[in-house]
């Protein structure tokens, strides 16, 4: 008995704060459908259905360009750092040479560096590339990261040996190695990976604001977030909110999609040793 | 088909020179056997067959052509581990198809010839598996199924029986052999289990720490180990080893081990060696409890301290110089010890050693 009410104490609790997380989801998407008026005094019962902000936000803002940009740029970041962090990650766990371990481990203290301190450089590299207000300042530097090829390598370092040694004998090479034989076999973590990647393309506002100038070439949260904050809504707090559902809307429905891996990725980092 | 040579071939890893220069050849279609202890270099030795393994110094040739540039691919061996190394995420039979894809071969051809090699091992009904729902010996067949079908020049094994269960061990130990035969292939295969090595090895490689001790058909380095590593690491169990002097003993040349309980007249190159310490080796199946059916024997008093029985025969252990001394003896011998009896040595199976450099002598 006493152990029952425990259990209905700890959900109870559970859905509480579940709810507690939820609530300001459910009411963003409720108010943007809400009409401006009522939406100062929304609570959970919907209060009249309207579309007029999602119309209103694709009149004022070139909001359709802005989320091909966005993913555009995640889907080729995402792309990049898994094939290119799964090719440094299998050097630095299967090949043999000189310094391997010291570019380890300034790859990894790379990781230490706050992204403040590079913002400046990382901003002169791309004036002396020409590549401000282009997209390839939003994808190239992107492309590998220091967080990935750790991952890859820690996972490629519980594969045998031997593995490797038998495809090299039936006639592979290195990169056949890497995406016909290990990627079947770590599928997980290139899971992780995509689906933090992605995540961290996506959200990413400060870069884009620095190199991108051009309405047209600007990401989701960048358009959004100077429509919010920098005044162009007028005011309106259901555009506003509209902007922001569509902000978050691929990130609910990847979660949809991949709930299971993404768990798996917060429980573990995906750092094993 | 083809022969294997080494020359002078050597290997570092940094400072620490795992492979001293070796030379050696196997012949075209001959079954060579590397045995040695842990770490002694046999793995190395054979991924550098491979090609896995770049050489420090040196030249391999296969069907007499310098391998030493040319990648695994391209050197025409096939491989089996000790751990199978399939590939998890694939079936048997993409397992064994996938080097002759990577190879360009029509479907039609390599279908014909997986179920070629699947039916000479037995394994047909394992095609559609993948590995992980496999036992062990069929993991192993697949593997072994994926060297043959490509039917390379050479075929390499690394420890390939060593993860298997003894029953196993020994059923595979025929079917490697029976291949051996049906293909006609030149095998090298790395083992340390002596068993394997003298029933497989047309010729057996003792290695040690890196250097070859001995090149020999299983018979010889039975009967004529080159040296004490040979002679205790070949034969199971192993060899006894007993100190002592070559004197003259009252007029006869005698080999008399330190404690004085051994006295064996010794004939031929022995003889000069008066007044040097040497070692007599002898193996526990030389030594008897009877003098009949041996033509030289050399009778001994000892105090047989514990016994082992093994069924029909099993050991006795008695102690020379205090060092423990087995014979194999059979059951009725061995019962209720410790009892003092005489025991007969064959002279004719005698071994001797330097005592510094433990080369054989005589
Ligand atoms: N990659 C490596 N780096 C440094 N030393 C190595 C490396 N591989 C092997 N060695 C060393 O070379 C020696 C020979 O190793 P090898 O694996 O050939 O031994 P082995 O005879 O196959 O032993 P085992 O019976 O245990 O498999 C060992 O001393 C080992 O420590
Ligand atoms: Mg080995």
């Amino acid at each position: 008995m006493v152990r029952k009410i425990k259990k209905i104490g700890f959900y109870a609790l559970l859905l509480l704060a579940a709810l507690s997380f939820l609530y300001p989801f459910y009411w963003m998407i409720l108010a943007s459908l809400t009409p401006e008026q009522n939406i100062g005094t929304l609570g959970i019962v919907p209060q009249g259905i309207t579309f007029e902000h999602y119309t209103g936000m694709i009149e004022k803002i070139p909001i359709w360009s802005a989320l091909f940009n966005s993913v555009f740029v995640a889907t080729l970041s995402t792309f990049g750092v898994i094939v290119f962090g799964s090719m440094t990650g299998y050097a630095l766990a299967k090949m043999r040479f000189k310094g391997r371990n010291l570019l380890f481990y300034t790859i990894i203290f790379t990781m230490t560096l706050p992204f403040q301190i590079t913002l400046i450089p990382n901003y002169i590299l791309m004036v002396n590339f020409h590549w401000v207000d282009t997209l390839a300042a939003l994808v190239v530097p992107s492309l590998n990261s220091a967080f990935a090829i750790l991952l890859f390598r820690q996972a490629f370092m519980t594969i045998p040996d031997d593995l490797i040694h038998a495809a090299k004998v039936d006639g592979c090479g290195d990169l056949r190695i890497i995406f016909q034989i290990l990627w079947p076999n770590i599928i997980p973590s290139i899971i992780t990976v995509g689906i933090l990647t992605f995540m961290t393309s996506w959200n990413d506002v400060l870069w884009p604001l620095i190199v991108i100038r051009e309405e047209g070439l600007m990401t989701m949260p960048q358009l959004v977030t100077l429509f919010a904050v920098g005044g162009r809504s007028e005011a309106q707090l259901g555009v506003k909110l509209a902007s922001a559902v569509l902000l978050a809307l691929p990130i609910i429905i990847a979660y949809l999609f991949l709930q299971k891996y993404f768990i798996q990725s917060m429980a573990s980092s995906g750092i094993k040793s | 088909m083809a022969n294997v040579k080494f020359e002078q071939v050597t290997k570092s890893y940094g400072k620490v020179q795992a492979i001293q220069p070796v030379s050696f050849e196997v012949k075209d279609k001959e079954f060579m056997v590397l045995v040695g202890p842990s770490g002694c270099g046999k793995s190395t030795l054979l991924r550098m067959i491979a090609g896995l393994e770049d050489i420090t110094s040196g030249k391999i040739s296969i069907d007499n052509t310098i391998v030493n540039d040319l990648s695994p691919k391209d050197r025409d061996i096939s491989i089996v581990f000790q751990n199978y190394a399939l590939y998890p995420h694939m079936t048997a039979y993409d397992n064994m198809a996938f080097g002759l894809k990577i190879r360009g071969l029509k479907k039609a051809e390599i279908k014909e010839k997986v179920m070629a090699a699947a039916k000479v091992l037995d394994i047909e009904d394992l095609l559609d598996r993948k590995p992980k729902a496999m036992s062990g010996g069929q993991r192993q067949r697949i593997a072994i199924g994926r060297a043959i079908v490509r039917n390379p020049k050479v075929f390499l094994f690394d420890e390939p029986l060593s993860n298997l269960d003894a029953q196993l061990r020994g059923q595979m130990r025929l079917e490697i052999a029976s291949l051996h035969k049906r293909l006609e292939a030149t095998m090298v295969y790395v083992t340390h289990d002596q068993v394997e090595a003298m029933t497989l090895g047309d010729r057996i490689i003792v290695l040690n720490k890196g250097v070859i001790q001995q090149i020999d058909t299983p018979q010889n380095l039975y009967n004529h180990p080159a040296n004490k590593f040979v002679a205790g690491f070949i034969g199971s169990p192993t060899m006894n080893f007993i100190e002592g002097k070559v004197v003259d003993d009252n007029g006869i040349a005698s080999f008399i081990s330190n404690d004085g309980v051994i006295r064996i007249e010794v004939k031929d190159k022995i003889r000069d060696l008066e007044h040097t310490e040497v070692i007599l080796g002898i193996r526990p199946e030389h030594i008897y409890s009877l003098p009949t059916n041996i033509d030289a024997p050399v009778k001994f008093t000892t105090t047989v301290k514990w016994t082992e029985l093994l069924g029909h025969d099993g050991f006795a252990f008695f102690e020379i110089n205090g060092v423990q001394i087995s014979a194999r003896l059979v059951a009725e011998e061995l019962l209720n010890p410790p009892f003092e009896r005489e025991l007969y040595i064959d002279r004719e199976k005698i071994h001797f050693f330097d005592k510094v450099s433990g080369v054989a002598i005589g």
